[in-house]
């Protein structure tokens, strides 16, 4: 649990430092995250897929314009043409984007001018009719010349113009109530807006001639956002202490009959019952649409475009050939000409559907913001890694999918992408993390084997193998006090069971580590007891021994006396006797009838005494002899030759192997064996080089005829475990009738194994090995031993068949060959 | 998930000894069955050791002493790594015992051990005793047994009725305590409602067939009940070997029940 703890405690600290991090982002707007924020808005912003049906008209001034009506700039009369024609046509309000912000300079105008002067200046000029007629036709002249004139008695006349003026963008030095020109004061409002509206230091109007007549004038500024993209429009700039606006929204105001005094700011941009939301910076997002009905200037003036198209619009005059006015970058596209950004705001405005930045937008992500942190800090890591990585994708999916779903649907811009990146790097970091973490932990618990012990130790203790524990238990650092406390409660066990030294041993080794309980009064209580004591418990100990070794009448089987242990087989143990009858000191294998299941024991010992005795008829000089069989007790046993010598297991080692030839020797003097036994009837079934001995003498004997399987072929024998079983041959694995052709395949293996120091067959487990054996064809001697003759190769193979009818039917062939090979 | 759980083990008919142990714990989840084996009655002790092991792993963890035992298996969650690392700690200590006792050597024993986890279940298990899954009126065997004519069914190498026959039929491939490390198999699932658990020793499927097993399984509730049924069964039929059977019901845990949990850790 306190690991635990722990390791939520690191993770909550991560997940909140990661949140305020991205708070910060958040409050601070950085730059990369904001970009990215960007696009997201602008691909959102692609999926809406609106049409303007605003009462919006297009009159563009485009390349074919220019190129049927002359080079630009245009006479300003034919702007004035096109605002009687417009005005003909009953278009409600007319947007001419065009900045006249200087007279027009006109040579020509200048010099009919002059000439009028000199006429007017000599009196008897006007007298001469002729001359007074020539002054007709240049006043008339000076009419049609002067383009300022007309278009501004146009813009007088049909009282439907909007101009627009621009804005230096700077900090105002607000000089107080400065005087302004009527005609700005009238189109600018008082209100006090935020102190975070866009505000300017210079503002270039048009000429005060037109200014004065126009309807109204408007800002044609844009301020890109970060990334150079027009995503908003400033409805207000400030400018001396007033709000100018914009273009796009004086159009508005005239087309709806409202007037500037009509505005209001007041959370969001008021105009009668219309309400705009704007930002702090009174900026309003364009949701942008592409489809306004554009016509082309020469086209308009040609009476190419029906009149209805124009009756009780807005029209734009604007320029849009390429190289004239400035394009803009926005959402949806990076080509969009001044107009594109009025006509959308126009429309935005008259159809109260601009993107918003709703007022929930903020409380909205900042709680999901901390939902995530909390998500990160106490979910992630309490949650299996498959669910908490479905999760946290589910999570991001649905908050960005919401996202864009509300942009697209609805126009409320969410900014996802701070929750979204926080729910990323946090998900990652403290998932990486976890990983590193619980790794090193475990690296440590495993390689920390204390606990192991501890437990190993306690289980033992709780078993009764005191002694055993006792080993554990020192294994573990004395200093802990839990390993104090365990060892203590282990020598109380030891004094329970009267192993008073044992127990004397536990306390002396706790005192090692200091003081500990009464640990050390106890150690010496015992110590004087002990030696009181080992009279009792250690003298009867003693005599039991004592009595065994002094008996005068040694323990018997059947009539061998038992001298002494020799070792335990796969059966049972095996003795050294001797035969008191001719003094002969003989091998004695048993077989403990309690190892075999009762319901087999007739079974099995009929088997035992059959197989025993058919080897006891064996009489071979490369065959251990076996002298008698019988039954003791609960007991089998059989009497057998003892052998002076080592079997082969020693020679089946690298660097250890016996010479060729004495390996084909030895194969030649166990196959002959093998042919005596086999044409007797008896098949060996565990050829294998711990049967084989090697006699000081040089004599090779094979052991343990038949027997050796009569235990682990029982038939129902629980769990006896299969020693390796490298040298059975494929049919005895498949569990079929063996013949003596297995046991020639088995010393095929030992063969193999003794030149080479490796087994034929292998594999990582039992079952793969015995697979092997079935199926596989061992690395070839030839790799493994190129120096020996390829007749002993094939030899090998031959053994090795997996087919019995492939290898030597009888051990004398088998002879045969070796010795060719032996003596070629 | 919520288990009702029962056990019993049987030494047979013609066994004089009983070399099974098995081991339940209703709280944790933990259900153990260990078939032993050995002379000198040393499988009673492997198997023994090994249900201490286990059960003593799960009281160490509880209380803050948690240890890894073998490799760390990714692919599988703590909760199995834990039951595994029990398996392996078991495989020590009866090693340790039995190469430190000469009566002992050789002693082994199999090993079936599941743990519930809330819904899932995690699998240990090493040798020929098995685990059930009866869901849905059908009978699954969730464990592959290690032994020799099982690897040579699966490797075709003989048949069905063959391997009935074969003379290595309980011969095991690997047990608990033969070397130092030992293969443990593992594996999860998840449980859903009215799924039946068995955990046996080969003395219930020797003896009984499947589909005797699933019948006396769903005809009741009663895990108790079901687990003498399937003994009387296998003695019935011959009752070679020990028997021992842990059987649990999976049932969900009802609101209630957590109302009641709710009022008595308010009682504390």
């Amino acid at each position: 649990m306190k690991r635990l703890a722990k390791l939520n405690i690191s993770d909550i600290i991560i997940g909140v430092i990661l949140t305020l991090l991205t708070f910060g982002g958040f409050y601070f707007e950085w730059t990369p995250t904001e970009f990215l924020e960007y696009k997201m808005y602008d691909a959102a912003t692609n999926l809406r897929d609106r049409v303007s049906n605003a009462p919006i008209v297009v009159v563009g001034i485009d390349d074919d314009s220019i190129a049927s009506m002359g080079r630009w700039p245009w006479p300003r009369g034919y702007v004035a043409h096109m605002i009687e024609l417009l005005h003909r046509y009953e278009a409600k309000v007319v947007g001419v984007n065009i900045i006249y912000s200087e007279a027009d300079f006109n040579q020509g105008l200048m010099e009919v001018r002059d000439i009028i002067k000199n006429i007017e200046d000599d009196p008897g000029f006007m007298k001469n009719r002729q001359v007074s007629g020539i002054h007709g036709i240049l006043k008339e002249a000076e009419k049609k010349l002067d383009n300022d004139a007309i278009l501004s008695s146009s813009i007088s006349e049909t009282k439907r113009v909007v101009l627009p003026v621009v804005f230096i963008l700077g900090s105002s030095i607000d000089a107080g109530a400065a005087q302004v020109p009527e005609y700005l004061a009238l189109n600018s409002s008082p209100v006090s807006a935020s102190e975070k509206t866009v505000s300017a230091r210079e503002i270039i109007p048009p000429i005060p001639d037109f200014a004065a007549k126009a309807l109204a004038l408007g800002h044609i500024n844009v301020i890109p956002d970060s990334d150079g993209t027009v995503r908003s429009e400033p409805l207000l700039i400030r400018y001396q202490g007033r709000m100018y606006p914009s273009f796009g929204l004086q159009l508005t105001l005239k087309y709806l009959n409202y007037d500037i005094k009509d505005i209001n700011v007041s959370k969001g941009l008021k105009i009668g019952d219309i309400s705009i939301p704007i930002s702090e910076s009174a900026r309003m997002l364009i949701s942008y649409s592409k489809s306004f009905p554009y016509f082309p200037f020469y086209e308009v003036v040609s009476n190419k475009v029906p009149t209805e198209a124009f009756k009780n619009k807005i029209v734009i005059i604007s320029q849009s050939a390429i190289g004239l006015g400035s394009m803009q970058v926005t959402p949806i596209g990076p080509n969009v000409p001044s107009w594109g950004i009025i006509a959308n705001v126009v429309d935005n405005i008259i159809h109260r559907n601009p993107v918003v930045r709703p007022e929930w937008a903020f409380p909205l992500e900042t709680g999901v913001i901390v939902f995530f942190g909390l998500f990160l800090a106490l979910a992630i890591p309490r949650l299996k890694a498959k669910i908490s990585s479905v999760a946290s994708v589910v999570l991001l999916l649905v908050w960005i999918g919401a996202g864009m779903y509300l942009l697209v649907n609805h126009g409320y811009w969410i900014k996802v992408i701070y929750p979204s990146l926080l729910l990323l790097f946090g998900y990652t970091i403290i998932v990486t993390k976890g990983y590193f973490f619980t790794e090193r932990a475990k690296e440590r618990i495993e390689a920390d084997s204390v606990e192991t012990n501890k437990m190993l130790g306690l289980s033992f203790q709780g078993q009764g193998m005191l002694d055993m524990a006792f080993e554990k238990f020192r294994k573990c650092p004395i200093e802990d006090e839990s390993v104090k406390e365990l060892l203590y409660n282990l020598g109380l066990d030891f004094e329970r069971k009267r192993m008073f030294n044992k127990a004397v041993a536990v306390y002396e080794h706790i005192a090692q580590a200091g003081v500990f309980k009464d640990v050390e009064g106890r150690a010496k209580k015992l110590k004087v007891a002990g030696e009181t004591m080992i009279f009792g418990l250690g003298g009867a100990k003693k005599d039991a021994t004592v009595l065994m070794d002094s008996a005068e009448t040694k323990p018997t089987l059947g009539r061998y006396e038992i001298v002494k242990e020799l070792g335990r087989g796969a059966m049972g143990t095996v003795y050294l006797g001797k035969d008191p009858k001719i003094n002969r000191e003989v091998a004695i294998k048993t077989l403990r009838y309690e190892d075999v299941d009762e319901e087999q024991l007739a079974e099995v010992k009929k088997r035992f005494f059959r197989e025993a005795e058919a080897a006891g008829k064996l009489s071979h000089p490369n065959i251990v002899t076996i002298y008698d069989v019988g039954e003791d007790y609960d007991l089998a046993y059989m009497a057998m030759e003892l052998l002076d010598g080592s079997d082969l297991a020693k020679y089946c080692n690298k660097g250890n192997l016996l010479s060729s030839t004495e390996v084909m020797k030895l194969i030649s003097s166990v196959a002959h064996a093998l042919d005596y036994a086999h044409s007797n009837g008896v098949v060996h079934r565990d050829i294998k080089p711990a049967n084989i001995m090697i006699l000081k003498s040089g004599e090779v004997k094979v052991t343990d005829f038949g027997i050796a399987r009569v235990m682990t072929s029982s038939k129902t024998q629980t769990g006896v475990i299969l020693g390796t079983p490298s040298y059975m041959s494929p049919e005895q694995i498949a569990g079929q009738k063996v013949d003596g052709r297995s046991d020639l395949f088995s010393l095929g293996v030992v063969f193999y194994e003794l030149l080479t120091g490796e087994k034929p067959f292998q594999g990582e487990s039992i079952a793969t090995l015995m697979f092997n054996i079935t199926t596989a064809s061992p690395v070839s001697l030839r790799e493994l031993a190129p120096e020996m003759p390829e007749r002993c190769v094939e030899i090998i193979e031959k053994l090795l068949a997996k087919d019995r009818e492939a290898r030597y039917q009888h051990g004398k062939e088998l002879v045969r060959d070796l010795s060719e090979c032996i003596n070629a | 998930m919520e288990i009702i759980v029962g056990g019993k083990t049987d030494k047979g008919i013609v066994r004089t000894n009983n070399e099974d142990n098995f081991y339940i714990d209703e709280k944790r989840g933990l259900l153990v069955v260990a078939d032993g084996m050995g002379g000198h009655a040393s499988g009673e002790i492997a198997s023994k050791i090994a249900i201490d092991i286990i059960r003593d792993y799960f009281g160490g963890i509880k209380e803050g002493r948690e240890v890894q035992v073998g490799k760390y298996r990714e692919e599988y969650s703590e909760e199995t790594n834990h039951i595994g690392s029990a398996v392996q700690l078991a495989n020590k200590a009866i090693y340790e015992a039995a190469s430190s006792n000469p009566q002992w050597k050789g002693m082994g024993t199999t090993v079936a051990a599941v743990l519930l986890n809330g819904n899932r279940l995690s699998i240990a298990h090493v040798g020929d005793s098995r685990v059930y899954l009866v869901r849905a009126g059908g009978i699954e065997r969730l464990t592959d047994d290690h032994s020799v004519v099982y690897e040579q069914v699966r490797r075709e190498l003989l048949t069905k009725d063959e391997a009935e026959k074969s003379e290595m039929r309980n011969i095991l491939t690997r047990a608990l305590g033969v070397s130092h490390d030992v293969e443990v198999d593992f594996d999860e699932l998840t449980l859903a409602r009215n799924d039946i658990l068995i955990l046996c020793t080969d003395g219930l499927n020797t003896m009984v067939s499947d589909d005797e097993i699933l019948s006396a399984v769903i005809s009741t509730a009663n895990p108790v009940e079901a687990c003498g049924r399937l003994i009387d069964a296998a003695n019935k039929n011959g009752g070679k070997d020990n028997v021992t059977v842990i059987i649990g019901y999976i049932v969900q845990k009802s609101w209630l029940s957590y109302f009641l949990k709710l009022k008595e850790w308010l009682r504390r």
